[in-house]
């Protein structure tokens, strides 16, 4: 502290009288910022109540027997010692994976166009955004009409065209369930990507290509590593939303669940074995909340280079 | 026996007496409490059939209660499942909202020993007592308390064009329809359970000696629910109840559907091409129980009368109009020509009490463990 007076022009300029001193001015600076947190208590008071006092709860009783009330880890070693669950959480993972590559992959050609056609974007972004704004159950049950062995669309045209002879049975396995996944994905991939590449300057890729590079170099060499933190965030949110998701494997599930959150609610709401159901989802928590952390992580290292 | 039936009846008396009513006996008359009749009546009505069936006769039974007794009762039904009915009445015990119930067997008779009830023959004549079908009277076991309603059937629905192709349980793990049947996971619906008992009948298990003394013996279950499995894996999916099935039928994704045999019927009337098959080893049935009459109601008389009513002619009527063929006939009253081809053609297999045991609280965890392991999770 110099002891010199110093005068913060922003709170000058919003409240339009002139700081009289270096005290008035703290004063002032210190009053926006509770007024910013005060703001955002809202949400945080809800954060705290629906989601963080919850997941505690969660915690706590997945660590206590569920007879006798005694603290063991015991329900943990179960579920990661259980073959089935940790082939199912495998599963999981690898069918999360999976669509959001393919979504992202699927969806970015899409979200280059959009960002770059303004008005075909008008056109094609509430059309895109359609399947967002239907619920799950409805996706599942468009996903029947689409891929029902017998009656659906996609198995009819195929045997018809003489590409099949027999009809796929890929509704209620595995196939079904991650074309159902990937179809709302694309969704969610094609509005954040949209979003990041209108951000993105195209005089840059011009200036790339000016400078002698090809269309795809200068889209390797400029337009992908500007919209990295759109792809981080696209991946995280979608990862995250396949390893809960629950309606979709429900609708679509044949004989074995090959998502883990079906194992979860049969050992929840059918063989009531409530804690051990806990440690399951305090282990599908952790591993969502692991990759929207290091989502996160990843974006603030991007932001500082 | 004898003694707890003595007890509950004089339970029944004592209360009815505490609400100043001067007749209530077991006599070889008809004994209906003679207290005042009061204008509302609550009655707690299930889920399907019975909801259904009790919505369209409160009209009419306003109409009978005016004309016998000059008070036009107003029943309000209150729609919820069986054992949240069951829940909701021991939470409010002793002063229970509703007057009557419509509960599972099972909880009727755990109510008998508390004083629960009303029992119902004590208001019925003898002669009225013996139209209601005998052995369905026993397989209930609710004592007099309750007479039986309906029946719940399990079948093979089968698509046209399987005409005599299906004739056994067996054909649910047939390769030839391979990706082609569907029944309800026991995980999600308890008809599922009913799968079990399909399997047991065709390997010729003895299902009685899998429960004993709260113990589940799953090592002697185990080859049953292995068959269960084979089964599944011939699916094409396991269903979650009638919403599932339905649609899988309709379009024709499915050949044979494990399924309620009313539900078939409706199926028929819809117009889908599907026919009944009652399977040779049997037809698994169990017998659903008409509504019972709270001891602690204040309107006795009216709530006797709506159960009666619930099994008089003219909701026999009523349930024709919708289409609910698996109402019980009693004896000397008109069936439906489906209730008659059914009790032609089907070998019936009471099931109650393998329901109950499955269902209830005693075996049900260990039941679906075993359920999880074999048929799911293929272990």
């Amino acid at each position: 502290m110099s002891g010199v007076t110093t005068i913060d022009p922003s709170s000058a300029r919003h409240s339009g009288i002139p700081p009289r001193d270096g005290t008035v001015a703290r004063l002032r600076r210190r009053r926006e910022r509770l007024f910013y947190r005060l703001c955002a208590l809202p949400a945080l008071s809800i954060t705290l109540l629906v989601a963080a006092i919850p997941l505690a709860l969660l915690i706590v009783q997945s660590l206590r027997d569920q007879e006798t009330g005694a603290w063991t880890p015991s329900y943990y070693v179960r579920s990661l010692g259980n073959r089935f669950f940790t082939h199912t959480l495998l599963t999981t993972i690898a069918m999360a994976f999976g669509v959001t590559a393919i979504s992202i992959m699927a969806a970015f050609p899409l979200a280059y166009l959009m960002a770059r056609k303004s008005r075909l974007r008008t056109v094609l972004m509430p059309v895109v955004t359609v399947p967002r704004m239907l619920p799950f159950v409805v996706v599942g049950y468009a996903m029947i009409l689409l891929l029902a062995p017998i009656t659906g669309v996609l198995n009819r045209v195929l045997v018809q065209l003489g590409l099949l002879q027999h009809p796929l049975f890929i509704l209620f396995g595995w196939p079904g369930q991650a074309l159902a996944f990937t179809y709302s994905a694309i969704v969610v991939a094609a509005g954040i990507l949209t979003g990041v590449l209108i951000s993105v300057d195209p005089q840059l890729e011009d200036a790339a290509i000016s400078l002698g590079a090809s269309r795809l170099r200068s889209f390797f060499v400029v337009t992908l590593p500007l919209s990295t933190p759109g792809i981080i965030a696209a991946s995280a949110l979608i990862f995250t939303t396949v390893v809960t998701a629950y309606a979709i494997p429900v609708m679509l599930s044949g004989r074995v669940p090959y998502m883990i959150s079906v194992v979860i609610a049969t050992d929840l709401l059918t063989l009531q074995e409530t804690h051990l159901a806990f440690a399951q989802a305090v282990l599908v928590s952790l591993l969502a909340v692991g990759v929207t952390a290091g989502a996160q992580l990843l974006l603030s290292r991007y932001g500082r280079r | 026996m004898k003694l707890t039936r003595r007890a509950v009846a004089q339970g029944a008396l004592g209360s009815l007496t505490s609400l100043g009513l001067s007749s209530w006996s077991g006599s070889s008359r008809a004994a209906m409490p003679s207290a005042k009749v009061l204008p509302h009546l609550v009655a707690y009505t299930g889920t399907g059939l019975q909801t259904d069936l009790a919505d369209k006769l409160v009209e009419p039974f306003a109409q009978h209660m005016k004309t016998k007794y000059g008070v036009p009762v107003h029943v309000q039904t209150v729609v919820g499942q069986s054992p949240n009915s069951w829940v909701a009445f021991q939470t409010e015990w002793p002063n229970p909202s509703g007057d009557v119930y419509q509960l599972y067997n099972e909880y009727i008779r755990q109510g008998i020993p508390k004083r629960y009830w009303l029992r119902l023959q004590d208001a019925c004549t003898p002669e009225e007592w013996a139209t209601f079908n005998k052995s369905a009277l026993v397989t209930m076991a609710t004592d007099g308390y309750t007479a039986p309603l309906s029946i719940s059937a399990y079948v093979l629905v089968v698509q046209d064009s399987l005409k005599d192709l299906v004739t056994s349980w067996a054909d649910l793990g047939n390769p030839k329809f391979k990706n082609r049947i569907t029944f309800d996971s026991a995980l999600s619906v308890g008809s599922g359970y009913d799968a079990i008992a399909a399997a047991a009948l065709v390997r010729g298990a003895d299902w009685t000696k899998w429960f004993a003394h709260g113990k589940f013996d799953a090592s002697a279950a185990r080859p049953t629910f292995e068959e269960v499995a084979r089964w599944a894996k011939n699916a094409l999916t396991l269903t979650q109840g009638s919403g599932s099935i339905s649609p899988l039928l309709r379009r024709g994704e499915a050949l044979i559907s494990a399924w309620w045999w009313q539900n078939g019927l409706q199926e028929k009337l819809a117009g889908t091409p599907v026919h009944i098959v009652y399977p040779k080893e049997g037809v698994l049935a169990a017998v659903d129980t008409g509504p019972v009459v709270s001891s602690k109601t204040k309107n006795p008389v009216a709530a006797l009368e709506w159960v009666k009513f619930f099994h008089s002619a003219t909701a026999s009527k009523i349930a024709d109009q919708l289409h609910e063929f698996n109402l019980m006939p009693r004896e000397g009253e008109p069936a439906p020509p489906q209730w008659d081809e059914f009790t032609k053609n089907a070998h019936i297999v009471w099931i109650n009490q393998f329901r109950e045991w499955t269902l209830g609280p005693d075996y049900n965890r260990q039941v679906l463990a075993l359920y999880n392991d074999v048929v799911i999770q293929g272990a």
